[in-house]
């Protein structure tokens, strides 16, 4: 009868504890980040849902809400910025977009904005009449909370916009009516190519991750790891490679010849009409009431 | 790194889409002299491959982050074409994903498709000189080019901060957007970067690319040895960025400032009325190479790189217009002078 080696002896089975890591893995985190990218990818129910900027033609929606954005950086007054917020919490409201995934558009972006400057609101930096004592000589004074509520409220009435059209729009079309604004065909070729194979390749990234995951009982040193992200994101590069060479093939098989060809959109309707004019009568409206109040305090 | 939309003012997000304009043109003529235009499927790949990117962690002691991989893109598929990817990149991740703001793509493309790959890649060259690809010199170029490409990048983004204050504010001085200076804008944006970040992007351009010799030898493309051109335009970075030592150095000796090179104030002799007349009869954009009110020596170093580059790009410009009116003379010349002379025998 054989012995039992020893290495398999009770004494020597007795491993010690196992170190567990701290925080959330890199690979965790990164396979967190590729799934939710395919999320948005996919899904595109908002974009199904009926509601008002889903039956608009993306190439009217997108300057128009293009326009709204760059309106909101165009005005400074407090009563002029609260306006282009409402209108983006109306269009939503009327294009049923989940609150869900808008509630980044209606809160994240004036409280991160408000956060990040914040410190302008001291009186280290914006001196000015004390509203909110901190001690040792700190303060928040009247125009830096000004200054931090303008800002934060630009941040979101800018914001608002930009996202109704991420969720009320498939990227598909999106790119399509980037033609509408002048952008060269190939561009926009790059740009359709592009969204579609993101899928293939976060696909392709997300597998190199699970293979990582699933293979490893502990995670390795500090430099093993690097060596594995630049290795995985190296392996990418090749398969990049691979499939550019593939697709290229494939469409030079059905008959593509450098001269990128677009499908042509359907004719604009009555609405995108009735759309842009309500668009541009309420964005001067804002414009007026802004120079309004504007001449109201110089007198 | 990403901008959103709010942060700055239509000043500066006019001009950096106008700038962008340029550098897409010029992207697209390069590019279409170089590769065919059946290649542009492998172009939309490597621009869906620098987005990719952006989603790997790399670990570091105590945390990881994300790398950019700009300068990646720029060493494996060159500058031009870096510049047409990431900017793709970041337009997909802007109307798609909601991250970075649609009137500053301009600006985020500036910092992130422009500075960053172009920067990364001429270091990448400076460095790695003629060594051959997959020696140890060429990873640590592809590694520095990494810190350095990420770095400058961030730097572009905290001037473009910091200049908000100075271009747009009310009547009473509070700036309309970003409220931050450049004496705080550059160092938060350099800060993290050059300690953290930086070293992210520095791990995964050297290691990848380390990984790519390994195993498809080919794949990192051999670049000859910088030309006379190349070498000078480094060297005149390199000036451009030192270019502070100029103000710090006379400081830090107490050395004072040459006599009566700023104005007619350090002049301690009377100084005649014609003389005086001249003086006010010009007033520059940039005086003393800083802008008008600004006292922190941070925003004075800012604004004496940025007069650096300025002056440079003026100068060279001046000069490469002036030897393309004289080619095209000579041209012209040239063409007159065969059909002259046989008609005159």
């Amino acid at each position: 009868m054989t012995a039992l080696p020893a290495w398999m002896s009770p004494s020597d089975a007795d491993l010690p504890a196992l170190p567990v890591p701290r925080g959330r893995p890199a690979t965790r985190r990164a396979l967190g980040a590729l799934l939710q990218v395919m999320a948005v990818l996919v899904d595109d129910a908002p974009a199904r849902r009926r509601g008002l900027l889903q039956a608009i033609d993306p190439r009217v929606k997108l300057p128009a809400l293009l326009g709204l954005v760059v309106l909101a950086t165009l005005v400074h007054g407090l009563p002029a910025l609260l306006a282009c917020y409402a209108l983006g919490v109306l269009l939503a409201l009327l294009s049923a977009v989940p609150p869900g995934r808008l509630w980044g558009a209606w809160l994240a972006p004036p409280l991160l904005s408000a956060l990040i400057v914040l410190p302008a609101a001291l009186n280290v930096v914006t001196p000015g009449p004390a509203l909110l004592p901190l001690g040792h000589g700190w303060t928040i004074t009247a125009p830096g909370a000004f200054l931090v509520g303008r800002f934060a409220l630009r941040a979101a009435a800018c914001m608002m916009p930009a996202l109704l059209l991420v969720a009320t729009t498939r990227p598909a079309r999106l790119f399509g009516a980037l033609r509408a604004l002048g952008v060269p065909a190939t561009f926009v070729l790059m740009l359709a190519m592009m969204e579609r194979y993101l899928a293939v390749l976060a696909r392709g990234a997300e597998e190199i991750h699970l293979a990582k995951l699933s293979r490893s009982i502990l995670p390795g040193t500090l430099r093993q790891e690097q060596a594995w992200v630049a290795a995985g994101i190296g392996a990418l590069y090749r398969r990049t490679q691979a499939l550019g060479a593939t697709v290229t093939l494939a469409m030079i098989s059905r008959g593509y010849t450098g001269d990128p060809r677009l499908p042509d959109d359907s004719h604009l309707g009555w609405r995108d009409g009735v759309f842009v004019a309500g668009v541009v009568v309420i964005g001067v409206m804002i414009l007026l009431l802004e120079q309004r109040l504007h001449m109201l305090s110089l007198t | 790194m990403h901008i959103p939309d709010g942060y700055l003012s239509p000043q500066t997000y006019v001009p950096a889409y106008a700038v962008m304009l340029a550098a897409w043109a010029a992207a697209s003529a390069h590019l279409r002299r170089t590769l065919r235009q059946r290649q542009v499927p492998l172009l939309a790949l490597g621009a869906a491959f620098s987005f990719v990117i952006m989603m790997f962690n790399v670990p570091l002691p105590g945390g990881s982050g994300h790398a950019v991989g700009a300068v990646l893109v720029a060493i494996l598929l060159g500058p031009w074409a870096a510049v047409l990817a990431v900017s793709l990149a970041l337009i997909v991740q802007a109307l798609v994903f909601g991250d970075g703001g649609i009137t500053a793509i301009g600006a985020n493309c500036l910092t992130m498709a422009v500075v960053m790959p172009f920067t990364g890649w001429w270091t990448y060259r400076l460095l790695a000189g003629p060594a051959a690809p997959g020696s140890r010199r060429h990873l640590l170029a592809g590694a520095a080019a990494g810190y350095v490409g990420l770095n400058a990048g961030a730097l572009a983004t905290g001037l473009l901060f910091g200049i908000q204050p100075l271009l747009a504010h009310d009547a009473a001085g509070h700036p309309l957007y970003c409220p931050f200076g450049l004496e705080i804008a550059v160092p938060t944006m350099l800060g993290s970067h050059l300690l953290v970040f930086g070293f992210v992007e520095a791990v995964a351009t050297g290691l990848a690319l380390a990984f790519l010799q390994r195993t498809a030898p080919g794949t990192v493309p051999a670049e000859a040895s910088p030309s006379l051109w190349q070498r000078a335009g480094y060297a005149l970075l390199v000036l451009a960025v030192f270019s502070p030592l100029g103000l710090l150095v006379p400081m830090w000796l107490r050395g004072g400032t040459a006599w009566g090179e700023w104005g007619l104030d350090e002049l301690s002799v009377p100084v005649p009325a014609g003389l005086r007349h001249l003086a006010d009869s010009w007033h520059a954009p940039l005086p003393d190479y800083s802008a008008p009110a600004q006292t922190a020596l941070v925003s004075q170093l800012g604004w004496y790189v940025a007069s650096a580059f300025l002056g440079s790009a003026l100068l060279v410009g001046a000069v490469l217009l002036l030897r393309r009116w004289l080619t095209r003379k000579e041209a012209s010349d040239d063409r007159a002078a065969r059909v002259d002379v046989p008609l005159g025998r």
